[in-house]
């Protein structure tokens, strides 16, 4: 217990030296687009309340990284009105880490540590949203709409990118993979929880594009 | 009010005004987007939702769209769409049934309109009743009809697929989502014109086809590639 505490003082202390910093590290080290198969890009990003989050924090854990912006029609069906809640709590019960991230530039649509503050309490968010301002980390990602989908694995290899389903707002695309609902997160998540191949391990997003700077 | 009706506006429209048994038609979906918007064509590119049509009507065939060619649209960030912007027709070929009569033709639009900082999503229910008679031309959907892709076919060869497009110097490739997800496309330089070779890494669904377009100024002539039909055993 005491070591629990201590390492918790230092994590707050460390956040609280990171926030001091008047020039903050890169968000993301440099490198090639992230790809299916590799190790995932180590990133450290704020969320609304300004509390830094790194991904190497998780390190062993399965993580989710789900491209956002409260204000894109994909997202807000996806949370209004579709599986996307349940599916995030469902997969955060088991222990896997479920960290949105939205690379929206300031003063485009769905920006701002309010604005993500409110779709949190308003859709009752488990995790934190992270605000990704200079688009550093989703364009190392190769993230380009909103809702776009990874999953890395607990050794830290990038397992699935891509479509949350294969049904854009509710209706399945007959065109790219039939007529069957197919819950392309949730299968990779079982796949990998089952130690089976994940397939399809890459798709095509589809979504709102990510609101980069200019 | 609903904020998508001033955006794009949808109706269907014939080439003939009436039909009569065993005749061929188009039948064409007209989107007016409002100006700074845009949907999207069959392969939106990096984000985006394709633009979908259905129509039917008990005695007529109605084949998939023929998409005109897309523009390619530029977003922040590197990112890139493949779209419509202003008044944009998708045409699908219909064939009326030997015992049919007059039609009525219904059906749906679906589409996403954007702009650089959002996005809304949009559909339309579609009708149009196409009394019996002597098939007079409309029309109205001449001038979509003449700017269509000409199609031509990819012809199987040692490194792929190819076809020769003589003449022609620079192009824009568009794959549709079936080829862009089963093969890569390029356009090479030869000394007739252009070569475009399409290399499979799997089997392409079926629809794939690319849409390659012209450099320069519009009317920018167009050509809609297809893939061999499959060899029957």
């Amino acid at each position: 217990m005491t070591s629990t505490l201590a390492a918790l003082a230092l994590a707050c202390l460390l956040a609280g030296t990171a926030r001091a910093a008047d020039a903050p590290a890169a968000p993301v080290e440099a490198g090639p687009v992230a790809q299916v198969g590799q190790p995932a890009p180590a990133f450290t990003l704020p969320d609304t309340a300004g509390t830094a989050h790194s991904l190497a924090a998780h390190a062993g854990k399965t993580v989710v990284l789900e491209w956002f912006n409260p204000d894109c029609p994909f997202v807000k069906h996806a949370y209004d009105t579709g599986l996307l809640p349940g599916l995030a709590a469902t997969w955060t019960g088991q222990g896997v880490v479920w960290l949105r991230i939205n690379s929206g530039a300031p003063g485009k649509q769905g920006h701002g540590a309010p604005r993500n503050q409110q779709a949190i309490d308003a859709w009752s968010l488990q995790g934190p949203v992270l605000l990704d301002e200079t688009g550093a980390v989703g364009q190392r990602y190769g993230a380009k709409t909103t809702p776009h989908l990874y999953v890395i694995d607990p050794a830290g290899t990038l397992v699935y990118a891509g479509a949350l389903d294969n049904a854009p707002l509710g209706k399945v695309d007959g065109a790219v993979d039939g007529t069957a609902r197919i819950d392309y997160v949730h299968a990779a998540l079982g796949a990998l929880g089952a130690g089976k191949a994940i397939d399809p391990s890459l798709t095509r997003p589809y979504g709102c594009s990510v609101k980069y700077p200019d | 009010m609903d904020p998508t009706a001033a955006l794009v506006t949808a109706t269907l429209l014939s080439s003939h005004a009436a039909v009569s048994p065993g005749q061929e038609l188009w039948l064409g979906l007209r989107l007016e987007v409002a100006p700074g918007w845009h949907v999207y064509w069959d392969n939106p590119g990096d984000s985006g939702l394709p633009t979908t049509v259905e129509v039917a009507a008990p005695g007529l065939r109605v084949g998939p769209v023929r998409w005109p060619a897309p523009a390619l649209l530029a977003a922040p960030g590197g990112l890139w769409n493949q779209g419509y912007e202003g008044e944009v027709t998708l045409l699908l070929p219909a064939w009326v049934e030997d015992e049919a009569q007059e039609l009525q033709v219904t059906g749906e639009a679906r589409w996403l309109a954007c702009r650089a900082d959002q996005c809304i999503p949009g559909q339309a229910a579609l009708a149009l009743r196409l009394p019996a008679g002597a098939a007079a031309p409309t029309g109205a959907l001449d001038a979509a009809i003449a700017a269509l892709p000409t199609p031509a076919p990819l012809s199987p060869g040692a490194d792929g697929l190819r076809a020769s497009l003589p003449g022609v110097e620079g192009l824009h490739l568009f794959p549709s989502r079936a080829l862009a997800d089963a093969a890569t496309v390029q356009a090479l330089p030869s000394p007739e014109g252009t070569e475009v070779v399409v290399s499979p890494r799997a089997e392409p669904a079926p629809g794939a086809h690319l849409l390659a377009v012209a450099e320069g100024p519009a009317p920018r002539r167009a050509w809609y590639l297809y893939l061999p039909p499959p060899e029957s055993p």
